[in-house]
């Protein structure tokens, strides 16, 4: 079981991926509405996995991403993005983000992430290539 | 800006249809005066900028947008103190995930173009810099009610909107 917080401005997205990572046995879920509330809730609960949405206003995810990194070198943090655009998704992992999904999300394509990103957790062995 | 909005299309039928077993029974293109324009009950829009200047609108009558709502909320109620904050979030998510999957299709495969966050709008005029009073909208009807998608252009980077 993961220590996983969701950092998205969107209510009902927290509320589906909480219900997903339950469902998936991570009952040991936190919440930010926001990424500055994010970097706060981080320091708090130092998570093992970050779900981090891009698009965010004030703070964005890859700035949030960004200062998540500058002070946890080792943190996980799993991007969620509605934009099929490479610019943004290569920005993150500039930064240091461990991976992403796009929306719509669901619980098999957020259960595969994780698993990509700890292999422990992989639901089966095509979760492991490397393939986004 | 015609062109965008038939970009949107596509991926507003795939949304629907593979995610929330929702079918568009009837479309409709128009074109209406900023003036006579109404909204129906719930209302989102989502800022694009630097290469295209430019809103993506999406207007749901409460009926349609309370099986999307259903779909996201996966099986549990939306308490009625909550209803709002949960039907306008649904709304601004839905605007994001249809324009997030159509960008990669705009010329140059999207690149350059920055989106904000979804806004939830109760009134049209609200918006500012419009760059022509002529808004063109799909209208749409489903198996569940109506919605309508549009496309708006914007005069340039500087965004205002009055809530």
């Amino acid at each position: 079981m993961l220590k996983i917080l969701i950092v998205d401005d969107s209510l009902i997205i927290r509320r589906e991926i909480k219900k997903f990572l339950e469902a998936l046995g991570h009952v040991k879920v936190y919440e930010a509405f926001n990424g500055k509330d994010g970097l706060m809730k981080y320091q708090y609960a130092e998570p093992d996995l970050v779900t981090m949405d891009i698009t965010m206003s004030g703070m964005n995810g890859i700035r949030t991403t960004q200062a998540i990194i500058s002070e946890y070198p080792n943190a996980k943090i799993l991007m969620i993005t509605s934009h099929g655009q490479e610019d943004m998704v290569v920005d993150s992992i500039k930064v240091g983000a461990s991976g992403y999904i796009l929306k719509p999300i669901t619980q098999d394509s957020l259960g595969k992430a994780i698993g990509r990103i700890f292999k422990k957790y992989a639901v089966n062995d095509d979760d492991l290539l490397d393939d986004e | 800006m015609k062109m965008i909005l038939d970009l949107l299309v596509p991926q507003l039928k795939r949304f629907l249809h593979g995610h929330i077993n929702m079918e568009i029974k009837k479309m409709i293109a128009t074109k209406s005066h900023i003036k006579h324009m109404v909204l129906k009950d719930y209302t989102s829009i989502v800022y694009m900028s630097n290469k295209l200047n430019a809103i993506a609108m999406i207007s749901f009558e409460e009926s349609t947008l309370k099986k999307i709502v259903n779909v996201f909320m996966h099986g549990d109620k939306v308490k009625s103190n909550e209803k709002i904050i949960i039907y306008d979030s649904v709304a601004g998510e839905t605007m994001n995930i249809i324009l997030g999957l159509s960008i990669p299709s705009f010329p140059n495969k999207g690149r350059g173009i920055t989106t904000t966050s979804p806004t939830i709008i109760d009134d049209i005029l609200s918006i500012e810099n419009l760059k022509n009073d002529i808004i063109c909208s799909i209208d749409c009807v489903t198996n569940f009610g109506k919605l309508s998608i549009s496309i708006l252009e914007i005069n340039n980077k500087k965004r205002h909107i009055n809530c």
